[in-house]
């Protein structure tokens, strides 16, 4: 079970790699709520994907003077409409590995 | 009469041909928000439940626009009145369960830090130079030392502390049960609308009702340049030594983390105050849904709340984009 998550995951983050590579942005990291804003203004649209697939859009706000994505349109889950969102009582997503 | 401020940033339809990649950038279509005073709803310091050592005074101060104004002073002892002890952080070997382990966060998912998690980073972040645990003794490396968490929690992470699981203990912090780093923030009585939204930047984000400064993104791509995890617990708090013990996320409900009850209607509860005096709910409501109509500080309007906040998810390293009204110089 860990492994196949592993592996969905492991795609999700060659996907995203080969995003930020195809934008020539270097970095051995992918903290993609940063990089989708590294070349944006404040306020500016922005959209990343996570390792689920799942895509998050919001705008790029000033955090510790660099500009990072900031969702305030629900998560458009990668298999919502197959499967009910994993979310739990309190109002927060579950986690998703392990 | 009520007065209405409108604070728009201006709706953009601009294409942008990015630099590198020939990206085709999509601009902004921002939402305008509209507050009346009907909407503004004065902070109630009830429901504060703060522990040891805290006090709310009322006091003088100035807003960011310079007028004057009358704000709470609020000081926490920084510890979670909710809970008893804090953590755990970071996994102590390659296969502890997540029980025993805290979370880390990446690209808006929470994780559970397990010894597997932390024993595949190589391949999570395609990067071999990861190794946070000994080959040989299948030990996760923790900064278990004062002297080693507070040379690994720092931008400038010292070399001899790269591929470190991060964690700072609050007893080195506080000689008290129940306390952690004592610091005061000043809160609006009322919220005063800004003409334009307020960044964030270096600021915290807000005071939880428990105690617990919400504070600004953490640094993660200075944290992961470092190969460092600056372990998270299930709350998605964590101690540093100049703020104590604080929170990158809302995740309420799991492991020791206490829930929020959701409001009579349905609504996500309250479990904090931004800055600026508008009270900080829940993501998602009691049926699991997102509100849809959030303006890009993660704000919205309804007639039983006024104008309010709702966090973001527990794994996407803050709470919300920018303040919609003044905060206390
Ligand atoms: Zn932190
Ligand atoms: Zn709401």
């Amino acid at each position: 079970m860990i492994i196949g998550k592993s592996s969905k995951h492991l795609v999700g983050i060659l996907l995203i790699s080969f995003t930020f590579s195809a934008q020539a942005h270097e970095s051995h990291t992918h903290s993609a709520p940063w990089q989708v804003c590294e070349s944006k203004k404040v306020t500016e649209a922005c959209e990343y994907t996570n390792g689920e697939m799942d895509i998050y859009k919001g705008t790029c706000q000033v955090f510790n003077s660099a500009l990072m994505c900031v969702r305030n349109q629900p998560i458009v889950h990668a298999e919502s409409s197959t499967e009910s969102t994993e979310k739990n009582v309190s109002g927060n997503t579950a986690t998703k590995v392990n | 009469m009520n007065k209405v401020t409108t604070f728009a940033m201006p709706i953009l339809s601009v294409l942008i041909i990015a630099a590198c990649g020939g990206t085709v950038v999509e601009t902004v279509d921002d939402t305008t928000t509209s507050i009346t005073d009907d909407d503004v709803q004065a902070v109630d310091t009830s429901k504060f439940e703060l522990g040891t050592s805290s006090s709310i005074t009322e006091v003088s101060c100035t807003l960011s626009n310079g007028e004057s104004s009358t704000c709470y002073s609020i000081t926490i002892n920084g510890f979670p009145s909710d809970r008893t002890e804090l953590g755990p952080f970071c996994p102590t070997t390659t296969t502890t369960e997540a029980v025993d382990a805290g979370k880390w966060f990446d690209d808006g998912v929470l994780y559970d830090l397990t010894g597997e998690f932390i024993s595949k980073l190589d391949i999570f972040y395609g990067d071999s130079n990861w190794q946070l645990y000994d080959e040989n003794t299948k030990e996760v490396k923790i900064t278990d030392t004062q002297t080693a968490c507070e040379a690994a929690a720092r931008p400038d992470v010292s070399a001899e502390y790269n591929n470190y699981c991060v964690q700072c203990d609050i007893s080195y912090y506080s000689d008290t049960d129940g306390e952690g780093i004592s610091s005061t923030y000043l809160i609006p009585v009322t919220p005063v609308q800004r003409s334009s939204a307020g960044s964030v930047d270096r600021s915290s984000i807000g005071v939880a009702f428990n105690g617990v400064v919400l504070d600004a993104a953490a640094p993660t791509e200075d944290i992961l340049s470092a190969y460092t995890i600056a372990a998270f617990d299930d709350c998605v708090g964590h101690v540093n030594p100049t703020a104590g013990y604080h929170y990158h996320g809302a995740n309420h409900g799991e492991g020791t983390c206490p829930g929020v009850d959701f409001e009579e209607d349905g609504h996500g509860g309250a479990f904090g105050y931004a800055l600026d005096g508008y009270a900080i709910h829940t993501m998602l409501d009691e049926n699991g849904d997102e509100e849809s109509d959030l303006d890009t500080c993660r704000g919205h309007t309804d007639d039983e709340r006024g104008y309010h906040y709702h966090s973001a998810g527990a794994g996407e390293n803050l709470f919300i984009g920018c303040f919609t009204g003044e905060t206390a110089r």
